[in-house]
């Protein structure tokens, strides 16, 4: 299926690319993704949660760009792989400035295949594109921090080679609680019957979120 | 396929079921009818850790009228609707629509407030309660609140319930002098989803349209308000120019996906034909005509 549109970013260009070819960045728009590990030269690796209503698919991703040419587009292939089925998508995106804000346009082709597209035939479109809205309203929420972020520093073209770090303690700290929570589950899922689980929960959620915190500082 | 493994719990009230929704925090699904969460556990495309059976509450089924409403229950089978006459005489559009959805064996079980719940644009309800303008209540552990129904659906399977919260009852206004309402739905066979539906509610001065609302089900994400068409409509005399400038608005305000119940183009067409027909039967019930 094709799927295409434009969007405007709160910020310009320059700062909409670097965004789009950081992985930790890409990480936050590919959706549920937790982090991307780079594999090769502009090939990343993740794990993606994909989320719809009451329908979840967890997925394993592969990230591809090709045809780089700053600040202007480049072509970014994504094969997803997971119980539920398979997405296998090539889009291409260029960015415009329109005054200090950016205008991308994308131009995709997808493949969805296995369960999620013979019994979920006719909500993959409107899927597809639920799912592209709320990685642009992320990657544009990023932008604005970015800019804001450059705004205040005091000496210019500080930060341009690195994500800022107003920006990642914000995106860390639900996906630690979250991450806590997880692994809480699990262990308590496998030890203790149900009346129990909810205080051990909280006991490992409490433990795990000071070992972060231990490690961290 | 059979589901993945799950908590299951039967509350016997609606405050314990609201416990355990707020206990669980998203975790937990409400078990109603079962007819849309059941078949996606199956095919194990939702795994919730955990169903909270909603059946053995007592006192969540009924269909009255009070204070200028009619109240339904949250439990109320579409069966019910179906078979009641006070839904018959008064509220065209759900007496069509509980004849339409899904086939008779999915009625049995399946619930009003599950189908409005579950917040799925192919869903019926959905188009039926915003051409009424009705009212969501909802039972959360901070108490109960009520939502109107334009603020209700807020994306794809996404409604404006918390987490936490349980769905109780819907209300609708009791239909006043001149009004009145039908839906009109093409299914590719008994029992599918809509290629497209049209729900109407209009209010006749005569000839001329003092009020009306429309809804389309399943040519958009989110269920949706024909507003172009009913500002195509409303205060104006309705002949044939009129519902066929109102199809037309119909048809290009609404966003359908492509898929094999037919092309955007198809299902924006079939829109404006639905449209003009639901409208035509609402008019002939408000002025006393055919039903």
């Amino acid at each position: 299926m094709k799927v295409a549109g434009e969007y405007t970013f709160d910020g310009p260009r320059d700062v909409v690319w670097e965004m789009l070819l950081d992985p930790d960045v890409l990480a936050r728009v590919l959706p549920g993704a937790e982090k991307l590990e780079q594999v090769g030269e502009n090939e990343y690796e993740g794990q993606l949660k994909i989320k719809v209503g009451p329908v979840q698919g967890d997925f394993q991703g592969k990230v591809r760009l090709e045809d780089i040419m700053p600040p202007d587009s480049y072509t970014m292939h994504v094969d997803g792989k997971g119980a539920a089925g398979f997405v296998k998508a090539t889009g291409r995106l260029k960015l415009t400035p329109q005054d200090d804000r950016t205008v991308m346009t994308y131009d995709a082709d997808a493949q969805v295949g296995g369960r999620l597209a013979s019994v979920g035939q006719r909500l993959v479109d409107s899927a597809a594109r639920a799912i592209i809205a709320q990685s642009l309203e992320g990657l544009n929420a990023a932008v604005k921090a970015e800019v804001a972020a450059q705004a205040t520093l005091p000496t210019a073209g500080a930060t341009r080679s690195e994500p800022s770090p107003p920006v990642e303690p914000e995106y860390r700290k639900p996906s630690q609680t979250q991450f806590a929570a997880t692994v809480a589950k699990e262990v308590a899922k496998d030890l203790l019957p149900p009346n129990l689980r909810r205080a051990l929960i909280a006991i490992i959620i409490v433990m795990v979120l000071v070992l972060i915190w231990i490690l961290m500082t | 396929m059979i589901p993945g493994s799950f908590d299951y719990h039967s509350p016997a009230t609606v405050d314990d079921a609201v416990a355990l929704l707020d206990r669980l925090g998203g975790e937990g699904k409400v078990l109603a009818g079962g007819h849309s969460l059941v078949p996606a556990m199956r095919f194990r495309l939702a795994s919730p850790a955990a169903l909270i059976d909603i059946n053995g509450i007592a006192g969540l089924s009924y269909i009255r009228v009070q204070n200028d409403q009619l109240v339904i229950g949250a439990v109320t089978r579409e069966a019910e609707v179906e078979r009641s006459q006070l839904v018959h005489q008064k509220f065209g559009a759900l007496a069509d629509a509980s004849r339409v959805i899904a086939d008779p064996l999915v009625r049995n079980r399946g619930t009003v407030g599950g189908n409005l719940a579950h917040a799925d644009p192919a869903n019926d309800h959905p188009a039926v309660m915003l051409a009424y303008g009705a009212e969501v209540v909802a039972k959360g552990p901070g108490g109960t609140r009520v939502i109107p129904i334009d603020e209700f659906f807020v994306g794809l399977f996404e409604s404006a319930l918390a987490a936490n919260e349980l769905l109780v009852e819907v209300r609708v206004p009791l239909p006043g002098a001149g009004q009145a309402s039908a839906y009109q739905k093409l299914e590719r066979k008994v029992g599918d989803y809509a290629i497209s539906a049209v729900a109407a509610n209009i209010t006749m001065a005569g000839d001329v349209c003092s009020a009306v609302r429309i809804a389309l089900t399943n040519v958009s994400p989110v269920p949706m308000r024909a507003r172009q068409a009913e500002g195509a409509l409303v205060g104006r005399r309705i002949d044939e120019s009129t519902l066929e400038a109102a199809g037309r608005a119909a048809a290009a305000e609404c966003d359908p996906s492509p898929d094999l119940r037919g092309s955007i183009e198809y299902k924006r067409d079939i829109t404006r034909v639905l449209l003009g027909r639901a409208v035509r039967r609402a008019i002939a019930r408000a002025t006393g005509g055919a039903a």
